[in-house]
């Protein structure tokens, strides 16, 4: 309805220090957050904007409570900015011009999301955590209505369809796992796993799709130096990879192994 | 894809879906028995018609139908009836042999005068007789029987010869020695019957022509299957007198066992070896005098359906005749002096059974009968030789089984349905059942539905995921239901006898089962946790309270909950209604889908990020 006006919005970000002669992979334009708490009003983005380029590796640093995972989620398509102020470009579409499917398609393909609690599924194995990601299915809401409709058939059918899909997910599952030094423990269940690890399947799965950016909310907030820097070097392999990374940290340590850093201050980038 | 796995994963990581899965089982199960046995019986009800009185019966009652082979003849030359046979119906009184003593007891009877041959053809009569030979057992009652007669006239015709060396033979035998009376004098009575049960060694003292003698009182003694033969031609003895046969449950000799099937009380009061009298009020011609008449028993017969078994006798259709006073006479002028001869009054049947050719239906027999009996009305109207004219048409009763039976059948035809109407209320019960574990199952799993929803699940797909489950639960249920209720049915009777006569064996299982879970119980007590002790002790209540029920029922008796006498049928209907079944099945799985629908609903609805939002 108004994406042509969100489209023009004047962009209000600070020149890129790298990659500037990169396209533009993201773009976030003038977002506004307000969180209603009872009659009370919490505005936490006012405006925020921000150009992520194509093989960019951006490091947004803010205190506490600054908006930084709310920003995240605007970015990964997990919420939404209050109505009609501010949209995200991906690839030069806005967000809010998609159609949900076509949104699902955006957070299962083009966006990996990695967070500070690692969010696994307990019932899931490691291997199964990460293909998960994968077998995020990409039917028709009609498809549904025929597999209800057919019961036993359906049932049989999507039964036999996650074997095969499973089959085929397995390898690139295993090896994205063994090439972040997981091989032994693909059968374990994420509660016998140490948080270093239990990030590293994060990672794993927020990579399975080969997603164009990869969105990690304090990827290592929860893990102490060493740990927190092994994950740091496994992002930095696949930035190297050519991956563009939007990293949120409050730590400034953390921060400077970025391309860039912004700050976020007052519901604004800076 | 992902829905098979979290599914699966699910459904197989917690007890509680299988507790909605075993709730909608026994829904299911609970409607397949009931309705099933209610259909049985239905069915059992309508298709006995047929083996108990064919298609179709043309009625007169009392006064009867005359030239009744006319009209045997005009029906059978229809080509939608197979055949009819004619039947002389009325009530009477049936002294019974028993007990021993001089004041014999007296039953109401029914009785029927059959036409053997042509009854057999129009009704399943023949299958229906119930002592198919005479086993060795009952053939030494009937020898016992024999030699009591004819013991006197045995040894009258023994030669000197013949006694000394029977007296000897008892000399050489200790266990006989009683049989000598005081003076040294054989009881040749008491020989003779103990000889009954040892028939070679008889024969061995016997000429051929002696024994031979003693065979021809009863060919039932060498022929096993002539008491079948009896059965089928209502005679019996050497020369074919006219015999009754009884229904299974007109006797009190009978004695059902617990396993539904029935044998005589010890023997002594097998039927076939006795006489009864038949008394019976002729009403047709006014005041009259009872007649009454003694049959030997042919056979009896089991028809299945208890009301008919208990009351009803078959004797042939000429005695019956006799004794209704329907049978051809001479009218006769009482007004003139000379008595003159007016005509004939033929014989009379009240009944004629017609049983269909494979293909018509009862009700197109009906059809066509009655047009048959309009046809046999006028032709006789119009025969100046024939004196005496059957009743009209809209007097005469000429009904299907079905309609005859329709006070009965209508209300439980009715019944079933409420019977199902008011089981399928459990499916309510189901979907809640379903509503309220799902729903703790989409609270459990917000955090997880939040990730699927970050790494692209529709909310579609995230609801999918739970109405799959629903799905699940509900098939599974259904087919488990289905396997549940075949079960149940398939061995209703066997479930029945082992009620009505509990095994020892199963109550010690239970007993040892109870004792081993109360170790166990007591074992866990020193675990440190309270749950463990806890289903402990409620499996050790359970197996207990199973274990008392068992032991009382063992202890009165065993219950027989389906008292034939009661439910019109001898066994309880055993054939899963599987029209009904598939209905029930699929209203399970429709209820389960229902009850996950909120649940589902509730899950698209979650919001990721509050969802992900750590506490
Ligand atoms: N669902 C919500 N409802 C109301 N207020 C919220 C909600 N989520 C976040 N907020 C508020 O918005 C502000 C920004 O939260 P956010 O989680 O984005 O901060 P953050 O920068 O990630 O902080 P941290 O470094 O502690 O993770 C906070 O003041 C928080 O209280
Ligand atoms: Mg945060």
């Amino acid at each position: 309805m108004n994406e042509t006006r969100v489209a023009t919005t004047p962009r209000k970000h600070s020149a890129p220090t790298q990659g500037g002669n990169c396209p533009i992979l993201l773009q976030a334009a003038d977002l506004h957050k307000t969180y209603k708490l009872g009659q009370v009003e919490v505005p936490v983005l006012k405006g925020a904007s921000l150009d992520i380029h194509q093989g960019e590796w951006i490091a947004i640093l803010g205190a506490s409570g600054s908006g930084k995972s709310t920003l995240m989620h605007l970015l990964g398509d997990l919420d939404h900015a209050d109505p009609g102020k501010g949209d995200i470009l991906f690839d030069g579409v806005s967000l809010q011009s998609m159609s949900g499917h076509q949104r699902n398609l955006y957070r299962n393909k083009s966006v990996g999301f990695v967070f500070q609690f690692y969010h696994l599924l307990p019932e899931l194995n490691v291997l199964e955590n990460t293909m998960l990601a994968g077998m995020v299915g990409r039917q028709p809401w009609y498809w549904y209505l025929l597999l209800a409709a057919g019961i036993i058939p359906g049932l049989i059918y999507e039964e036999f369809k996650y074997r095969i899909e499973r089959a085929r997910l397995h390898d690139r599952a295993a090896s994205l796992l063994e090439s972040f030094g997981l091989q032994h423990r693909l059968t374990h269940r994420p509660r016998e796993l140490s948080g270093g690890e239990r990030q590293r399947v994060a990672i794993a799965r927020a990579l399975m799709n080969e997603p164009k950016i990869l969105l990690a909310d304090e990827p290592t907030g929860n893990l102490d130096e060493t740990t927190g820097g092994e994950i740091l070097d496994l992002i930095a392999a696949q930035h190297k990879k050519g991956l563009t990374i939007v990293m949120v940290t409050h730590d400034q340590a953390i921060a400077d192994r970025a391309d860039r850093v912004v700050q976020l201050h007052d519901g604004r980038v800076q | 894809m992902y829905h098979a796995l979290l599914t699966n994963r699910y459904l197989t990581s917690r007890v509680i879906p299988f507790i909605a899965v075993a709730a909608v089982a026994l829904c299911v199960a609970l409607v397949i028995i009931v309705v099933s046995v209610m259909t049985g019986f239905l069915n059992m009800v309508k298709n006995s018609g047929r083996k108990l009185m064919g298609d179709v019966v043309v009625s007169y009652p009392v006064s009867g139908i005359p030239h009744y082979p006319r009209l045997i003849e005009m029906i059978e030359a229809l080509p939608e009836a197979d055949a009819a046979s004619p039947v002389v119906d009325g009530v009477g009184l049936l002294k019974m042999p028993y007990p021993a003593g001089p004041d014999k007891q007296t039953s109401q009877v029914q009785f029927w005068g059959i036409e053997p041959e042509s009854f057999a053809r129009v009704t399943g009569y023949e299958e229906t007789i119930f002592w198919r030979e005479a086993t060795p057992e009952y053939q030494e009652l009937l020898w016992l029987d024999v030699m009591r007669q004819q013991w006197r006239h045995l040894f009258e015709s023994l030669s000197d010869d013949q006694k000394f060396e029977i007296k000897r033979w008892v000399a050489s035998r200790d266990r006989l020695r009683q049989l000598f009376a005081e003076d040294q004098e054989i009881n040749w009575e008491r020989l003779f019957i103990s000889l009954a049960y040892q028939t070679e060694t008889l024969k061995g003292f016997l000429t051929e022509s002696q024994w031979n003698e003693l065979l021809a009182r009863d060919e039932r003694l060498f022929k096993a299957d002539r008491i079948l033969q009896d059965g089928i031609t209502l005679t019996r003895g050497p020369d074919h007198q006219p015999a009754i046969v009884l229904g299974l449950h007109v006797s009190k000799g009978n004695q059902r066992q617990k396993d539904g099937t029935y044998d005589t009380y010890d023997g002594r009061w097998w039927m076939p070896r006795y006489e009864v009298t038949l008394t019976t009020m002729p009403v047709r011609s006014g005041l009259s005098d009872p007649e009454s008449r003694i049959f030997p028993v042919a056979n009896e017969f089991q028809s299945g359906v208890y009301l008919i078994d208990e009351t009803r006798v078959m004797i042939p259709i000429g005695e019956a005749q006799r004794m209704t006073h329907l049978d051809d006479g001479e009218i006769i002028d009482e007004d003139d002096p000379d008595f003159p001869v007016l005509g004939i009054d033929p014989k009379r049947a009240t009944m004629v059974l017609v049983r269909s050719v494979e293909g018509v239906t009862p009700d197109e027999l009906r059809d066509a009968v009655k047009i048959v009996y309009e046809r046999f009305v006028d032709e006789l109207q119009e025969d100046e030789s024939a004196f005496v004219k059957p009743p009209f048409p809209l007097s005469v009763g000429i009904m299907t089984w079905l309609e005859q039976q329709a006070n009965f059948i209508g209300p439980v035809e009715k019944e079933r349905e409420l019977m199902r109407t008011l089981f399928s209320m459990i499916y309510i019960v189901c979907a809640g059942l379903v509503l309220a574990i799902f729903w703790s199952i989409v609270y459990e799993k917000t955090r997880d539905i939040g990730i699927l929803r970050s790494i692209g699940a529709s909310r579609l797909g995230i609801s999918w995921i739970f109405l799959r489950y629903g799905l699940f639960v509900g098939t599974f249920g259904a087919f488990a239901g289905l396997g549940i209720g075949y079960l149940v049915v398939d061995n209703i009777n066997i479930i029945h006898h082992a009620m009505g006569d509990p095994p020892m064996w199963l109550a010690v299982v239970l007993g040892g089962a109870a004792l081993i879970s109360l170790i166990i119980t007591c074992l866990k007590l020193f675990s440190g946790k309270l749950l463990p002790p806890v289903i402990g002790a409620l499996a050790t209540f359970v197996l207990l309270i199973m274990t008392g029920v068992v032991s009382w029922l063992i202890y009165i008796g065993g219950v027989i909950l389906w008292d034939p006498s009661v439910y019109y049928f001898s066994v309880i209907p055993n054939e899963v209604d599987f029209p009904s079944a598939y209905i029930t099945m699929i209203g399970a799985v429709v209820f389960s889908l229902i009850g996950a629908f909120l649940p589902a609903a509730k899950a698209a609805d979650v919001d990721p990020v509050k969802a992900l939002h750590y506490e």
